[in-house]
């Protein structure tokens, strides 16, 4: 069995994102970036299904140079092979359509990611690209019961704790839900060694697609971000420990 | 009436979500006084109540698909019958709820039209190129505008966190009523639907002692649950103490498991993840503990305290029990 694993580069330590040049998307000044965690959950799936059974994983990412590092650390992991798309997008119906293009280049029998990015945070990417692909695709999969040749079961939420067992059948796309499955941690050994291995880079070109028919694709435009304000009503409690617990329960109290 | 904004209602076994509400008032905000056709789609099984209520709502039109095979969420059914729908009617906006339906009715409709996704959105209205709408990003930390061209198709999911504005309108409800294709299985096949079994229904709490991440280990739970006890309430919890299986899924608040609007939510060590906000941010009181000052939960609190959650808890048991 073929898998592909979409993953995204994230960083949580960021300071105020700009605004790029052009309004396409976001320019952040982030340290340490990591694996987005439902992607890295999306991933675990994938290594336990080749423990499992044969199968062969290929990590694919969209994103700047900076996001090989998630590539290297599913290599390290067990995938087989990685690939970057080159692109820095905020716009998931523009991610979705580069993604789709890599994935025509590939042989797949499953595609998992996650349900949505730390930073995006639209729950698209993953859906839209099954929908240009025109593949069977199911959202917030918890968990993946069995797998034959043409079908694969799973265990889906639907909402207020709402579950759904489908089958779908393959090749099909799951979008994974972060989970309490336990993670596996690289060797650092490893992933030293597998730094040294060149990752192929795809161009838009190489995916069949002109840059003038994305820019035509094009409808979102940033105009602007800054931090969540609060509710404008929150009211600061400080003091001490006790002074803080007499004024929580004044406040209980005031509004039952 | 030239264009067509539709609305996908969101119902659970044809008891209608309170999201529905909001997305018909965006839906009327939006239209302004440009008189769009305001249409709700309705598909499922023993409609006639939710019907009543769409009717009330104040919708122009409801396009209804009441039909055994829709009685549970089928991903097949609902994508072709949706589709099909757009097709015919090519409305000029989709709204739908920022559900786990709703995301994927989202992504159907993108893929099928071409029309531009938007999604995870807390306000939408018209500007002067087009629509302007505010929507969560990097973790619910900002919230960054986007600007979409107003003349193309547009999809756009509306977050539970999204206030929606009070609207009015008194149109005479039109209903369509829709057959449903029947032996469509497409290439997926539901197996089972099944529904949680409440053993405790946090919804109906006056107070919610919410417990998150802060919890490094079971152990630490039972001082909160006292603190419930005491104070009437119930405990709750967020995902990751329920995915630890520290709690079952009766107690877990957010998208993925119950909405609550109780009197008072008290939130400790809850970070406030975009999905768990969704099913708390209606409470009438929030007031939430954490030692991050940056933490998103503080964006929807009316009170809040950047402090340790087992510093303040004993203090907070002591003194209730005094009460």
């Amino acid at each position: 069995m073929k898998i592909v694993v979409c993953i995204k580069a994230v960083t949580q330590q960021i300071n105020t994102p700009r605004i790029n040049v052009g309004g396409s998307g976001f320019v952040v000044d982030g340290k340490s970036w990591v694996m987005n965690e439902s992607d890295e959950h999306a991933l675990e799936k994938a290594l336990r299904l080749k423990r499992n059974q044969q199968a062969t994983i290929t990590a694919l990412t969209v994103g700047p140079i900076t996001s090989q590092e998630v590539l290297y650390r599913a290599l390290a992991k067990g995938a087989d092979e990685a690939i970057r798309v080159d692109g820095d997008e905020f716009d998931p119906n523009i991610t979705a359509l580069k993604l789709a293009g890599a994935l025509r280049r590939l042989t797949y029998d499953l595609i998992l990611t996650g349900v949505e990015s730390f930073d995006g945070m639209a729950s698209q990417v993953s859906l839209l690209t099954a929908a240009q692909l025109k593949i069977p695709f199911a959202y917030a999969v918890n968990n993946i019961a069995e797998v034959s040749s043409h079908a694969i079961v799973i265990d889906r939420e639907l909402g207020g704790g709402r579950q759904q067992t489908l089958e779908l059948a393959m090749p099909a796309l799951l979008a994974v839900q972060p989970g309490s499955d336990p993670l596996c941690y690289p060797p650092a050994a490893k992933l030293i060694q597998i730094r040294r291995r060149p990752l192929p880079c795809w161009n838009l070109t190489e995916l069949g697609l002109a840059e003038a028919d994305l820019q035509s694709k094009r409808k979102m435009k940033w105009i602007g971000i800054e931090p969540r304000k609060s509710s404008g009503v929150i009211q600061w409690l400080s003091g001490d420990m006790a002074n803080i617990a007499d004024a929580i329960l004044s406040k209980v109290r005031d509004s039952l | 009436m030239d264009a067509e904004i539709l609305v996908v209602a969101e119902h659970d076994g044809g008891e209608m979500d309170p999201a529905t509400a909001d997305l018909i008032s965006w839906g009327e905000t939006i239209s302004g006084s440009s008189q769009w056709c305001l249409t709700a789609l309705l598909l499922g099984h023993h409609l006639d109540g939710a019907v009543k209520t769409l009717s009330n709502l104040g919708v122009a039109r409801i396009l209804v698909c009441d039909d055994p095979q829709l009685a549970d969420y089928n991903p097949s059914l609902y994508r072709h019958l949706t589709g099909e729908l757009i097709r015919e009617h090519s409305p000029q906006v989709v709204l739908a709820a920022h559900s786990y339906i709703g995301i994927e009715m989202a992504s159907v409709v993108g893929g099928q039209t071409g029309a531009t996704v938007v999604t995870n959105c807390h306000s939408i209205k018209r500007g002067e190129r087009g629509f302007l709408i505010e929507r969560a990003m990097f973790g619910g930390k900002f919230l960054a505008t986007v600007e979409v061209p107003g003349e193309e198709p547009l999809v756009v999911t509306m977050s539970r966190e999204s206030a929606a504005p009070k609207a009015s309108s008194n149109y005479k409800t039109e209903v369509v009523r829709l057959s449903c294709p029947s032996g469509h299985c497409g290439l997926i096949k539901v197996l089972t639907t099944t529904k949680p079994e409440r053993v405790e229904d946090i919804s109906k709490a006056d107070v919610v002692v919410a417990v998150g991440r802060g919890i490094r280990d079971p152990s630490q739970i039972e001082v909160f649950r006292q603190l419930a006890q005491e104070l009437g309430g119930v405990i709750a919890a967020s995902r990751p103490l329920v995915d630890a299986g520290w709690f079952s899924n009766d107690h877990q608040v957010g998208l993925s498991g119950v909405t609550v609007r109780p009197k008072v939510y008290l939130a400790f060590g809850i970070s406030g993840s975009a999905q768990h906000l969704a099913g708390m941010n209606q409470a009438k009181q929030i007031i939430a503990v954490n030692s991050d000052p940056e933490a998103p939960i503080f964006g929807v609190a009316h009170c809040g305290a950047v402090a340790d959650m087992f510093e303040v808890v004993p203090h907070l048991l002591a003194k209730a029990k005094l009460v």
